[in-house]
């Protein structure tokens, strides 16, 4: 093989400025004596024109990519980081923060290599996407939001391997019930796969307080698995075989 | 649980660094389904480091440190498991870009050159930064900067010798 042309796989000429110069410039991070220089080369650079016209577009320079499922995405494989955490440890993050603010005076960049990695999902994880009806259009709701009674949910799964799904609501007194499958709908078998709509729509009671969905995926037939409660916050113990992944509705009126 | 601060801190973080890092791990990867992944993958890693930062003009350089990272180590896994030369050697279809083919020879002499020469390569010659830039993100002198790149491009002359010579 050729060894590849170096200098010809950025982003511009070889005088043009780096693409994190006009990351900082686009972000508004730079000071004047910094921003003068590159404001002047842009006027002129038929090259560079482009590259900070797609700054200002942000995701609309991409089309390629779907921002909402993407953020949504992002959102629930947030909530289940938290909700993975030990009661303890969410109370001990913002003292240790809080302390270490106190201390440091100066902020330092950490090393990458520290940052934790064993929280990241393997491709094709399990995500339960709630979506909540308005009229005609269907809105993704991010875990944590609020809920009044009367929303009508519908679900959106991402399933790793063929199995059984279901939906298992939680409510703040700790009684499991059933969100999905609805009335009606007979077969909750699945292949595996993402964004796989579950039919129906489920609308949410009067009922006050923080409740839990849990999309609960099983290798083995379930309808429905044979969960039981662990209490209001926790995840329900259910059959081995099963994972679960976990959303959050804050309900109230 | 995140509540409607939290909520709002996420969109707003992602919205605004989202593109950016998608872009730069689609470059680095050669493939939307692993520049998603990872896009999802550096934010998870950001919202946990969040709070270490005070300042906005850190959070830039931080994600690109943490992206330069991140597909490094993919990159590596990749050739590890074997699926670097199948699935990235060629690029796809769809990228027609005249320096694609050569974007896709740099991912095979990033997943096993030095660590510190690799983050070098990626900041000068696919960012296009200066070394004054490089170095001041990998917090060695220019000097070093210069020689990490150097070695990078001697390595790449090398492995393609070796190739010319191992098909003879």
């Amino acid at each position: 093989m050729s060894p590849p042309d170096l200098t010809t796989l950025r982003a511009g000429g070889p005088d043009c400025p780096s693409d994190l110069a006009l990351d900082r410039l686009h972000l508004g991070e730079l000071d004047a004596a910094q921003r003068a220089p590159l404001e002047l080369h842009l006027k002129d650079c038929a090259l560079c024109a482009p590259r900070m016209q797609e700054r200002v577009q942000g995701f609309q320079a991409l089309p390629q990519v779907d921002e909402r499922a993407l953020l949504a995405s992002l959102r629930t494989r947030l909530a289940a980081q938290a909700q993975a955490r030990p009661a303890w440890w969410r109370f001990l993050v913002p003292v240790a923060a809080a302390t270490a603010a106190a201390l440091l005076a100066v902020v330092l960049v950490p090393r990458t290599d520290d940052l934790d990695t064993a929280a990241l999902r393997e491709k094709g994880a399990l995500a339960l996407h709630v979506f909540r009806l308005r009229g005609e259009k269907a809105e993704e709701a991010v875990s944590g939001e609020r809920f009044g009674p009367g929303d009508r949910l519908r679900f959106v799964v991402d399933l790793p391997s063929d199995g059984y799904a279901a939906v298992l609501g939680v409510e703040q007194s700790g009684a499991l019930y059933t969100a999905w499958p609805t009335e009606g709908v007979a077969q909750t078998f699945r292949a595996a796969g993402r964004h796989i709509e579950l039919p129906g729509a489920v609308a949410l009671d009067g009922s006050r307080g923080v409740e839990q969905l849990h999309l609960v995926h099983c290798a083995k037939p379930a309808d429905p698995p044979a969960c039981v409660s662990q209490g209001t916050g926790q995840k329900p113990r259910c059959p081995a075989g099963c994972i679960l992944t976990s959303f959050e509705l804050d309900k109230r009126p | 649980m995140a509540g409607d601060d939290s909520v709002k801190e996420v969109a707003d973080l992602f919205r605004q660094h989202g593109p950016r890092v998608y872009r730069r791990a689609l470059k680095l990867l050669g493939h939307p389904a692993d520049a998603e992944e990872a896009t999802q993958d550096i934010f998870l890693k950001a919202m946990k480091g969040l709070a270490r930062f005070q300042g906005k003009s850190q959070l830039t350089t931080w994600l690109y440190e943490i992206t330069t990272h991140h597909c490094l180590n993919h990159l590596r896994d990749l050739r590890r498991r074997g699926e670097l030369h199948e699935a990235h050697l060629s690029p796809p279809a769809e990228d027609a870009a005249p320096r694609a083919f050569d974007l896709a020879l740099l991912r095979r002499l990033l997943a096993r050159a030095d660590e510190r020469e690799a983050q070098a390569a990626i900041y000068v010659f696919v960012d296009g930064m200066s070394h004054d830039e490089a170095a001041a993100l990998l917090q060695v002198s220019r000097r070093t900067v210069g020689n990490l790149v150097e070695r990078f491009a001697a390595a790449a002359r090398a492995a393609a010798s070796e190739s010319e010579g191992g098909r003879r």
